[in-house]
């Protein structure tokens, strides 16, 4: 499955002459921009800006293509010509968008080594949010991926609704400017936690009790979630294509 | 070994598609068609009801042809074998190796090389198959030389034949599933194909042909299945089924 992985990354590079340095290339210049923009309006130095914009593009990147991809995993119609569990369609782009977050990472070091950030013992709390974004990428390609199949709609929902959460989400400011509803958009938005996970302990803080809590329960109930809705509809699926 | 019982199967599958999300509004007014099958309605969803109680066995060394009128289910039960449809009532047991792609076509990448699509396909197919005598295979068979390091998107349909002939006939299950025959190309690789394609045959057990060439039955195989808007009637004297196959009867209502 890795390997099909792999073959699908390689595929989509294999005309250009960067080939897979586009994707963080891009990321770069992305990274590079909003924290121009941030450090000016806030005022805030550099050193503090960068490190926190970067963790948030290159979390926000996974899960922002993740969830475009699973919406339309079924769609093709691969399972309608061939027997193949959709399970592991779903696991082949996990493994797909992994192999595009481990290759982003690069920028994630360089950050930690220009900044001469500290490496603490925080950072076994990544296992912790590793597990948790593993967990919720199977869940939410389960529901979503069906959701999406069946009804058409949702895939355009979707793709609005991410757009409007990275601009609400804390990903490249910082929610200390925030002057109130910090509790919204902040406290409770699953988004903000799901990346704080990563940032958090490489940043060199602790996770706060709340957040790991927080993060637990949604990833049982969207897990639960998911095998019942896999377990209903997983023979049905074939047919909504 | 290789043995297929199935008992009372139907399979309904859905019509949706023709309504949106809030927009429920169905046609309750079928015209009642030649082809395709029966159309039943159900808490408000439109069924169509693909195979309605087909029951058959099979054991070793049966050449199957499955015949009937477009949309009759000919492709479905040949997925349902497949394991791609889940049968809505009914049972089906299989014993032995399905080839599980129906469409090899489907899965290649027509951006990838020759090359590339082997390694597709094996990664895709069970990877019990060796890779090297997979390619070395279709290197062999197919003659495509240095195409095989080109994009699939550049090759002429006859050289896409070949490629894909030569990657289906490497893997052989014990019960083979083909739909509408196994293209091959240009005579010079009919010639070449016809001992390969001999072999493929005679390694697998059970074997399914669904096709509307009465010639190709004929000469290869020993019972018939004939599906007439998703019932099927088995004959075990081909003669006889196609005589009702080519009847007035057979296409009347």
């Amino acid at each position: 499955m890795f390997e099909l992985a792999w073959f699908d990354v390689k595929i989509r590079y294999t005309r250009s002459i960067l080939g897979p340095f586009w994707i963080t290339l891009s990321m770069v210049i992305l990274i590079s921009g909003l924290s121009f923009v941030f450090v000016s309006l806030f005022a805030v130095p550099l050193h503090k800006t960068m490190p926190w914009v970067t963790l948030g593009i290159i979390i926000w990147n996974y899960i922002s293509t993740y969830l475009d991809e699973a919406s339309t995993l079924f769609i093709d119609g691969k399972i309608l010509n061939m027997k193949i569990a959709p399970m592991k369609l779903i696991i082949i782009n996990i493994f797909k968008h992994l192999i595009i977050l481990a290759h982003n990472s690069v920028v994630i070091i360089a950050v930690i080594l220009i900044f001469d950030l500290k490496i603490t013992a925080n950072y076994f709390y990544l296992f912790f949010a590793f597990f948790v974004i593993i967990l919720n990428s199977i869940s939410f390609g389960v529901l979503f991926g069906f959701l999406c199949c069946r009804y058409r709609d949702f895939i355009l929902i979707i793709r609005n609704l991410i757009y409007l959460i990275f601009l609400m989400t804390p990903i490249f400011w910082m929610p200390d400017v925030l002057k109130g509803n910090r509790m919204i958009l902040a406290d409770i938005n699953i988004v903000y936690q799901m990346i704080q996970s990563v940032r958090d302990p490489i940043l060199g803080n602790a996770l706060s009790s709340y957040t790991i809590t927080y993060l637990s329960v949604f990833t049982f109930i969207t897990s639960i979630l998911a095998i019942i809705i896999y377990k209903k509809f997983k023979k049905k699926i074939v047919f909504w294509i | 070994m290789s043995k297929i019982v199935v008992k009372n199967l139907s399979l309904e599958i859905p019509l949706i598609g023709q309504s949106r999300l809030f927009q429920k509004k169905i046609d309750k007014n079928f015209t009642q068609q030649n082809i395709g099958s029966t159309k039943v309605i159900k808490n408000k969803i439109v069924y169509s009801k693909i195979l309605d109680n087909v029951n058959f066995e099979c054991n070793d060394g049966d050449n199957i042809a499955l015949l009937g009128h477009n949309g009759s289910g000919k492709t479905t039960l040949l997925k349902v074998i497949a394991g791609i449809y889940y049968p809505s009532s009914g049972s089906i047991y299989t014993q032995g190796s399905i080839s599980s792609l129906l469409d090899v076509n489907s899965i290649l990448k027509h951006d990838c090389t020759g090359y590339e699509n082997i390694k597709l396909f094996w990664l895709h197919y069970n990877k019990s198959v060796d890779l090297k005598a997979l390619v070395s295979n279709v290197e062999e068979f197919s003659d495509l030389g240095d195409f095989l390091n080109m994009p699939v998107k550049i090759y002429s349909s006859g050289m896409a034949a070949r490629l894909l002939f030569s990657l289906t006939t490497f893997i052989k299950p014990d019960i083979l599933l083909t739909d509408e025959g196994i293209g091959a190309g240009d005579e010079a690789f009919k010639d070449k194909a016809k001992k390969l394609m001999d072999e493929y045959m005679n390694s697998a057990k059970i074997k399914f042909f669904a096709s509307h060439q009465l010639d190709f039955i004929r000469k290869n195989c020993q019972k018939l299945f004939l599906i007439k808007k998703g019932k099927l009637t088995v004959y075990n004297d081909i003669e006889e089924g196609i005589s009702y196959y080519t009847s007035i009867n057979y296409n009347s209502n």
